[in-house]
């Protein structure tokens, strides 16, 4: 497992790489989402194209970082995901209510321009 | 974190039967003796060093010559070690005495001088072999800790386990609905305790409830959350509630309870007894199989999303009627991701094929069939995750 980050067109894509088990690698996520947001980059693109798994402590993980992205404004927005995690997602529904997805890193980095996200909701939720 | 007790007088036990060595002893080590740092007793053999040992259990390290009358060093070292956490040994032996100093090794001696004692020698063994013990007692130390975490965590499972309805209903022999309803239920957690769970109720007379979830992640934070979802459903859902309202009922009730990065699946329905309509709702879980005695077991569709992700979700009821002799089947992905020794999965199309060889049979048969194609595949590889299923047949003119 890895995860790497580069920044591209005004986002940042983050590539989870490998088997992302959330608690093996959750809190690495999480520390590399929290540096983001220290640094007021907001705009993070999750790119899943080598992803070969993902337990559902994982799905939290990724859950926990959009909510804390949201919080300030932000949004974690979802690339390339394959057969296995799109079921999962799509399962439990996520998609939509709460990730964006998108069949490739430019579109999911393009749609922080054309669809840049609303601004942090005001309640706490 | 248990502590060690330091710093602290390193006990020694001298047994020699000259008495020449307790002389040289206490006049070489005499600042040792006085600062606190080393304190010794002294026995004449064998027997007399066992007996003290009796006596004073906090002896760390017996320094023993090796003849000596009635118990020599030899045997003494073997009495030593059938005992629970002996002292540390240090041999006296003499000069180039090899095939008694091999012998007191293989017994377990932790080390060795020889004769004429070179006592600053002496005083370097002592502290070196009163470190290994330290070490020794820290590890034992930490391994009864563990042994009572896993004394707690085995206590914690037991209490999970009996927290939930038995796998064969009870109450359906109370009041007759044991004519209308055949149901099993199984749970194995992978670990001690874990985030699945299955429920099922009556509601009233004529309306039984069940639920199947899953708690994301494992181990004990799981378990605790498990536990919360499970009582506030059952509690929300006894008032009668519909299960879509129930659903959003209880997220928007937990969301507010739940660490960021936990969600619970789950799928929560209604069964009519005297009909067989049942309605359910499903916050992100597997589908419900409906098993047909007539007909092939179908996924049905999917539901809305996982609780605990938003506040507020709005969930939508979906329903289906079942026949005579028709049945639920509800399952956690510790059933269609089951994984064989070299990780592949076992798959809803495996488990798919196993329901539809079974869909007219009874629960317990339907259970036992999918855990066997389950076990079958696996071949014995340890689960990782929870395993878990629900199954219920509609029978409203009594068993078949």
């Amino acid at each position: 497992m890895s995860i790497k980050t580069k920044e591209a067109y005004g986002a940042v894509v983050i590539e989870l790489r490998g088997k992302f088990l959330g608690s093996l690698h959750g809190p690495e996520l999480k520390q590399t989402l929290d540096a983001l947001k220290e640094a007021g980059k907001t705009h993070v693109v999750i790119d899943l194209a080598n992803t070969e798994f993902m337990d559902s402590s994982g799905v939290g993980a990724l859950i926990a970082g959009h909510t804390s992205m949201r919080k300030v404004g932000g949004d974690i927005r979802l690339a390339n995901l394959q057969k296995r995690i799109r079921n999962l997602f799509m399962m439990t529904h996520l998609l939509g209510p709460v990730f964006d997805s998108f069949e490739s890193l430019d579109e999911a980095t393009q749609s922080f321009q054309d669809d840049p996200p609303a601004p942090a909701p005001t309640d706490a939720a | 974190m248990p502590t060690v007790r330091e710093p602290s007088t390193i006990r020694i036990l001298v047994v020699d039967d000259e008495p020449d060595l307790e002389l040289l002893i206490r006049q070489r080590f005499r600042k040792q003796r006085r600062t606190g740092a080393m304190d010794f007793s002294f026995a004449s053999d064998g027997v007399e060093a066992l007996e003290h040992l009796d006596a004073d259990r906090t002896i760390d390290i017996v320094l023993s010559d090796i003849n000596m009358p009635r118990m020599d060093g030899l045997t003494l070292l073997e009495k030593l070690h059938d005992r629970e956490r002996p002292p540390k040994v240090v041999i006296v032996s003499a000069y180039g005495d090899m095939s008694n100093i091999r012998t007191a090794m293989n017994r377990g001696a932790f080390d060795f001088v020889t004769k004429p004692i070179d006592f600053e020698d002496l005083g370097v063994t002592i502290r070196k072999t009163y470190e290994e013990l330290r070490a020794l007692r820290k590890a034992d130390q930490l391994q009864e800790h563990v042994a009572a975490m896993q004394r707690e965590l085995n206590i914690a499972s037991r209490i999970q386990l009996s927290s939930l309805p038995p796998p064969e209903p009870a109450f359906l022999t109370e009041n007759g609905a044991e004519q209308r309803l055949d149901l099993r239920a199984t749970l194995t957690p992978a670990r001690e305790v874990g985030g699945d769970f299955y429920d099922y109720f009556l509601i009233d007379e004529d309306h039984l409830g069940f639920a199947l979830g899953d708690v994301s992640g494992k181990g004990i934070g799981a378990a605790l959350f498990m536990a919360i979802t499970r009582t506030m459903l059952r509690a929300t859902a006894l008032q009668g509630l519909p299960p879509d309202a129930c659903l959003r009922h209880v997220n928007r009730v937990l969301h507010p309870e739940s660490m960021p990065q936990m969600f619970v699946t789950l799928v929560y329905g209604v069964l009519d007894l005297t009909t067989g309509a049942v309605t359910y709702a499903n916050a992100g879980h597997h589908p419900p199989y409906v098993l047909r005695e007539k007909a092939d077991a179908e996924a049905q569709t999917r539901g809305g999303l996982a609780l605990c992700v938003l506040g507020e979700f709005a969930y939508e009821a979906a329903t289906l009627t079942l026949q005579p002799g028709d049945g639920l089947f509800l399952f956690t992905d510790g059933v269609s991701e089951a994984a064989d020794g070299n990780r592949a999965l076992f798959g809803e199309e495996r488990l798919d094929r196993s329901l539809q060889q079974r869909a007219g049979g009874a629960p317990a048969e339907v259970i036992r069939h999918v855990l066997r194609a389950v076990d079958d595949f696996t071949l014995g590889a340890p689960p990782s995750d929870d395993v878990t299923m629900l199954a219920l047949r509609y029978q409203p003119h009594g068993n078949p």
